[in-house]
């Protein structure tokens, strides 16, 4: 166990003999390569210029706090494994703070591991840079606790395996290409906004079913971020989310929900298109509880809420009196406080359940009051 | 029904609604079966079935 500090100016991570030293601003030694039991640190005595991640390299936490050194390039095909037996100092797994930019040369192949085998609560503080990878597993469940907003141009992966992981997204929002949650993994999800951004078509989010594994909500939103043409799914686990919501504008691609072997449920599912038709699909004989099902399409520009096998429902389970309207339904069945209100320009497109294609009889009460 | 709280030696944590101890055991050896055959890895080990709630 030791701190190992970058010295003399612009470098290669992997270069010990020219960079590493034992002690801060002290002579480096090709004998201080990093390993997982060091906290690699960059400080006010490491010189200018640039760190370069430039070779897969373990360390116990990577520590910038005050680092001299402006810039930290994560290279491609580069993944720095942070974790080990013991939490690096101050229970610090990662501080970003000290480095003015953090370069990722590729979002898929530039990949940060946390990976320690202790119990001991971590903290990360991405600073809000933009990160490529980020992959969270243990051989136990240390809770990591982020400090700042996370910003990924790639995925974010937690728990692989049977490893487990706690994680605390603390209040902060996060965003990243994808999301997949292992056997095991455990995610607060906090008041923050989780913005998925892929537009591939494929699946976005991965929640496993297990019982071990669990996101807890909490008040947060997780948006679909960005327009695209192609079918993304969202694989709910069978879990219980808060708000969903797809709505950004000009996005054409379905969106396709599946509950994995049990049944999802949201607070609020908001979706939307100002500018186009959509489809909302559910994976048929499932069901998906919604508390406040927002899903409106306009004139000329419907939203469809299909089952995803034509003839085979899927269920939709409203607790409360919903409305909608320009909405077209296939094979849909409503439970919970039925019917379901589908408004004057709705489209009934067969196979449906528990809806009603016309405006709630009462509706018009308020404007007469 | 009651409330039991499984702990893995991973330190994971679920929770099973069952009849006795014995039941919640065998349901969260079933999930954890159930995951591995996706994983194909070594299935963590029991740690402790405990009571949480009267249900």
């Amino acid at each position: 166990m030791a701190d190992k500090f970058w010295v003399a100016n612009t470098g290669n991570l992997n270069d010990p003999t020219n960079h590493i030293s034992l002690t801060s601003g002290g002579a480096p030694g090709a004998g201080n390569a990093l390993t997982n039991a060091d906290d690699f640190k960059a400080d006010a005595n490491s010189g200018s210029g640039t760190i370069t991640a430039n070779a897969s390299t373990s360390m116990k936490a990577l520590l910038s706090s005050g680092s001299s050194i402006g810039t930290f390039i994560h290279n491609s095909s580069v993944t720095l494994s942070i974790g080990g037996a013991t939490p690096g100092a101050g229970n610090v797994a990662f501080d970003n703070s000290g480095f003015t930019t953090w370069t990722t040369i590729n979002a898929a192949a530039s990949i940060l591991d946390f990976i320690a085998s202790h119990t001991t609560p971590q903290t990360i503080n991405t600073n809000g840079k933009i990160l490529g990878t980020m992959r969270l597993y243990a051989a136990v469940n240390p809770l990591y606790t982020m400090l700042s907003h996370t910003v990924l141009n790639g995925a974010y992966q937690q728990a692989s395996g049977f490893s487990g992981s706690n994680v605390d997204w603390n209040d902060f929002n996060i965003e990243a290409l994808t999301y997949t949650f292992g056997f095991g993994a455990v995610v607060y999800m906090g008041s923050g906004t989780v913005s998925i951004k892929a537009t591939a078509a494929g699946t976005m989010w991965s929640m496993g079913n297990s019982a071990f594994t669990a996101p807890i909500a909490e008040t947060s939103t997780i948006l679909v971020a960005n327009a695209s043409a192609n079918t993304r799914t969202f694989d709910g686990g069978g879990k219980a989310y808060n708000n969903f919501q797809y709505t950004v504008a000009g996005s054409t691609g379905q969106l396709t929900i599946t509950a994995g072997a049990g049944s999802n449920s949201f607070n609020t599912l908001s979706f939307s298109d100002v500018t186009n038709a959509r489809t909302l699909a559910f994976t048929a004989g499932q069901t998906n509880t919604i508390n406040n099902f927002n899903v409106n399409g306009t004139s000329g520009k419907l939203m469809s809420v299909v089952s995803t096998s034509a003839g085979s429902p899927t269920t939709l389970h409203l607790p409360n009196p919903t409305n909608v309207d320009y909405v077209s339904f296939k094979d849909i069945t409503v439970t919970g406080n039925t019917p379901l209100y589908a408004g004057a320009n709705s489209v009934d497109a067969g196979g449906n359940t528990g809806i009603v294609f016309a405006p709630r009889p009462n509706s018009g009460m308020l404007a007469i009051l | 029904m009651k409330k039991y709280q499984v702990t893995l030696d991973t330190n994971a944590t679920a929770i099973f609604e069952a009849n006795n101890e014995a039941h919640a055991r065998q349901l969260a050896e079933k999930d954890i079966a159930d995951a591995q055959k996706i994983i194909n890895k070594n299935p963590p080990e029991i740690v402790s079935v405990i009571e949480v709630t009267e249900g």
